[in-house]
């Protein structure tokens, strides 16, 4: 009997964390900084954290490429949206390029450039992806509804099971 | 519903959640360097992988079940048959070894002299598996990201990506299966393998169990008293071009003199066409000691501190470190207090070292379930001035 009620609660606790903490929940958080370029630069993809820190986490303290050292010498600080505004407001209004290729960074992140390239590199050199797929995932509802249903069926499976 | 039927459903149920779970969810995320309080120096009794983390055993999962969890003044002398695949529900043949994992969390950061801010993250969300057929070896996992995990994402969006951690083929070798020769995706053997990927030893040497891993060859050897890995890495191949490929070798070599204490070294050298930092030719060294001693019981000291020496093409050289100590007190059963000092210096022209500390509690508290909170408080050295921020990180965890 306590057998069964604890696996019937564990099974609950399962099925209630993939129901409650379903993988889309974090798309729904606040926007990241890349997402808030993407948006006040109108870019046509989102950056990834490298383009300011050393990691493709990003973090504090890895903040080490020239526009990431640039942002943060315009005001730029950690969990500010405002900063982060003001920063990109002061890079355009100063026309800053913080690799010294000859091309302000806010006109090469919207020509799909990188702005810590530096003038070394040709203007052929792809820069960093990610990803093997040919295609993105589309559309991570699908998923949010593939576990909920399967926290649903687990929570089934073992009241089943309990009355039995 | 017959019992017949019953029971096909439930078969049912768990086979079709086995081949699906892959799909939608990723990797085991569990590594404890800690558990050497109970004697455990080696890593293979427990974990598919000889050098920690992945998929668990089944002796793993009982000990996990006997050891790790707190029992409520139950009997602790045998597992429950909770502690297995989906508790129980499920059977699993002999020879596979199914797991899930996931990881949700709310943050919160205060940086110094800007405003606190707080969000809910999903960590982890994972399925693997380990398939032993003979001597042959087949494991991998996939799951899911919402933001993050770039370095093992299978999809190309910026964001909720597929993400595959580890993917590998090998074979046991040895008498007693103590030789592992497997080639694929593979975390980097280099230092402590713990969750904290987060923690500055592992970011410098790059060698979290978030996205570091790296495609090559690894042989691993794993005794009572030593283990040791070394992989010949061919490069991320879940980045491109090629030219931002980390090519070289990684290796540790752990000797366990007593069952209380082991002591490691660690190297790495790779060199990159175009480093994903620095866009300019390097070459990246990280040396490293690591140790785990346990001089009572419920105290374990984890100790680890690395030298990262970067080559910069044309663009000059830096010389930093990482550092951590940290002290994990397992009060009662299942219930344990950690503190972690940690200091590095990225070792830029001029730059401040960074000084760390966090105050953790982790409770096992149910089968296959654990929380945990973490106060992080760090100071930030720079080239420039000096900054700080205080971060609160509540994790719920549960695993299949």
């Amino acid at each position: 009997m306590v057998k069964r009620l604890a696996r019937s609660w564990a099974t609950t606790a399962v099925a209630a964390a993939l129901s409650l903490f379903p993988p889309g929940r974090g798309a729904e958080a606040s926007p990241t900084y890349p997402e808030l370029v993407r948006d006040t630069l109108a870019l046509g993809a989102t950056p990834t954290c490298l383009l300011c820190h050393d990691s493709l986490q990003g973090g504090a303290g890895t903040v080490v490429t020239p526009f990431g050292r640039s942002m943060q010498g315009f005001g730029l600080v950690r969990e500010d949206p405002g900063s982060l505004a003001q920063a990109l407001a002061t890079m355009r209004a100063r026309h800053e390029d913080s690799d010294g290729d000859g091309i302000p960074d806010l006109d090469e992140l919207a020509l799909g450039g990188d702005p810590n390239d530096g003038p070394g590199r040709g203007a052929g050199d792809e820069p960093l992806q990610h990803g093997c797929a040919s295609t993105p995932l589309r559309d991570p509802r699908v998923l949010d509804a593939s576990l909920c249903a399967l926290g649903a069926a687990l929570v089934l499976a073992s009241r089943r099971r309990r009355r039995a | 519903m017959s019992n017949r039927a019953r029971s096909l459903a439930v078969r049912a149920f768990g086979v079709a959640f086995a081949l699906v779970a892959p799909l939608v969810v990723t990797k085991e995320a569990r590594a404890y360097p800690w558990m050497i309080r109970h004697g455990y120096t080696s890593c293979q009794p427990c974990h598919a992988d000889p050098s920690g983390a992945g998929a668990l055993t089944e002796y793993g999962r009982a000990q996990g079940d006997i050891l790790l969890r707190s029992r409520y003044g139950a009997n602790a002398d045998e597992p429950s048959n909770t502690s297995k695949f989906l508790f129980g529900i499920a059977p699993v043949p002999e020879g596979v070894r199914l797991g899930g994992d996931v990881r949700a969390a709310l943050l919160r950061v205060k940086p110094e002299g800007a405003p606190a801010m707080s969000r809910a993250i999903l960590m982890r969300a994972d399925g693997y598996a380990d398939v032993v057929l003979g001597r042959l070896r087949i494991a991998g996992g996939l799951g899911f990201v919402p933001t993050g995990s770039f370095g093992s994402a299978l999809t190309r969006s910026p964001s909720d990506n597929l993400v595959s951690r580890e993917h590998w083929i090998g074979v046991e070798i040895g008498g007693e299966h103590e030789w592992l020769l497997r080639a694929g995706r593979i975390a980097r053997p280099f230092g402590l393998r713990s969750i904290e990927h987060t923690l500055w030893v592992r970011n410098l040497t790059r060698s979290d169990l978030d996205d570091d891993q790296q495609h090559g060859v690894a042989l691993a050897w794993s005794r009572e008293a030593v283990r040791a890995e070394v992989m010949a890495i061919a490069g991320n191949f879940q980045l491109r071009p090629d030219a931002y490929r980390e090519r070289g070798y990684s290796a540790y070599v752990e000797v366990a003199p007593t069952s209380r204490l082991a002591i490691g070294l660690s190297s790495q050298i790779t060199r990159a066409e175009r480093d994903m930092t620095f866009h300019v030719m390097t070459y990246r060294h990280a040396n490293g000691i690591f140790a785990r001693y346990s001089p009572w019981g419920p105290l374990v000291l984890l100790a680890e501190a690395d030298s990262v020496y970067q080559s910069l093409t044309w663009n000059g050289h830096r010389g930093g470190f990482a550092t951590m100590l940290q002290a994990d007190l397992e009060c009662v059963q299942g219930v344990h207090v950690g503190l972690t000092g940690e200091a590095k210096n990225g070792g830029a022209s001029g730059e401040a070292p960074s000084f760390g500390g966090w105050l953790t509690a982790l409770w096992f508290f149910a089968p296959h379930a654990d929380v945990r909170v973490d106060g992080i408080l760090q100071r930030f050295g720079s080239v420039g001035p000096s900054s700080s921020a205080l971060t609160l990180l509540a994790q719920l965890h549960a695993y299949l």
